[in-house]
């Protein structure tokens, strides 16, 4: 009984008269406030372990491979300690480092040596920190296309920092 | 007045797509918003960008910018000074970071000295000299695992099936 009166009174008005004001408020108060808070940018971390202050013993150099990238202002080596150098990246003139000849042949070393998981990198003091973290993205991950979709593959991500003396001139 | 007043009973202001859009919005906020941001916002500095996926977690932070070193949220030190100096010991930096070791740091974190956490912030163009002396500082203050911050990049790579296609 109620309900067909109800519906022949909804007939008769045009439009429905919802009261959305107080909806509306919280929604004009929502959005902005939210649009305020939210962040667009995203930030990630990356993990370094380094040996803590404690005397530790150094582990012994034994005669394994133990891969090297070398960050020098006009170049990127990449080698093993014991063995010496593997690759050199020469920077062309004015432009950003070889990054893209980097990954290929970590990637090649990865194949070649797939237990191994660390890697160290060896920087000049002037080398700015973007560099590092390109490098250190280089040395993580090798990206891959595959059927169309982009592939990340493991490297080496236990990576350790280092310095390394300038050389005058370059060797 | 009378007249208006019989005129806005008639049209009713259609506020449907309005409704709409916020709702949608809202929702779509809401959502966004949901993972908590634990690094501070920080707006004069530039993070350099990587491809890292691991989430930032509640550490002690260290900010570098081109002038000062802020831990978390104080000014301890300028940069100018300490690149002058000789050695890779901060002494502010460490007493800034002796000083917050039951504030923030994890509850198991406080007993064990090599899990204990700091996540740097540094700008992009820093050299790497100067990050040296704070990662010293940090493993001299018995912080054993050091974070970068980076900004989250897409991969340059899904620029080049883009345009392939």
């Amino acid at each position: 009984m109620s309900m067909s009166r109800r519906g022949g009174r909804y007939r008769n008005v045009d439009t429905a008269e919802l009261n959305i004001t107080a909806f509306m408020n919280l929604m004009v108060i929502l959005v902005p406030f939210l649009l305020m808070t939210a962040v667009f940018s995203r930030l990630a971390i990356l993990e370094l372990n380094l040996p803590g202050s404690s005397n530790e013993p150094v582990d012994q150099q034994e005669l394994t491979f133990q891969l090297e990238v070398i960050i020098r202002k006009s170049r990127i080596e990449v080698g093993d300690r014991n063995l010496g150098a593997l690759g050199v990246y020469p920077r062309p003139e004015g432009s950003d480092y070889d990054y893209e000849a980097l990954s290929k042949k970590l990637s090649e070393l990865k194949v070649r040596y797939p237990d191994k998981t660390d890697a160290a990198i060896l920087l000049e003091s002037d080398i700015p920190y973007d560099t590092l973290v390109q490098v250190m993205d280089r040395v993580r991950v090798a990206e891959v296309i595959e059927e169309d979709r982009v592939v990340r593959n493991d490297l080496f991500p236990d990576i350790s920092i280092g310095e390394l003396t300038v050389l005058d001139g370059g060797a | 007045m009378e007249r208006r007043h019989n005129r806005g009973k008639g049209t009713a202001l259609n506020l449907v797509s309005l409704m709409d859009i916020f709702t949608i919005l809202v929702f779509f906020l809401l959502v966004n918003s949901s993972d908590v941001e634990v690094l501070p916002n920080a707006k004069e500095i530039q993070l350099p960008e990587s491809i890292a996926e691991v989430k930032a977690k509640e550490t002690v932070v260290i900010l570098i910018s081109e002038t000062h070193i802020i831990v978390q949220g104080t000014p301890v030190a300028l940069v100018a000074e300490i690149m002058s100096r000789k050695g890779n010991d901060i002494p502010e930096l460490r007493q800034a970071l002796k000083s917050q070791n039951d504030r923030v740091l994890r509850r198991e974190a406080q007993d064990d000295i090599a899990g204990r956490e700091v996540t740097i912030m540094g700008d992009k163009d820093i050299p790497y000299r100067l990050l040296k002396k704070v990662m010293a500082t940090c493993t001299a203050s018995d912080y054993g695992r050091i974070s970068l911050a980076v900004l989250q990049k897409s991969s340059d790579k899904l620029g080049n099936i883009t345009a392939a296609r």
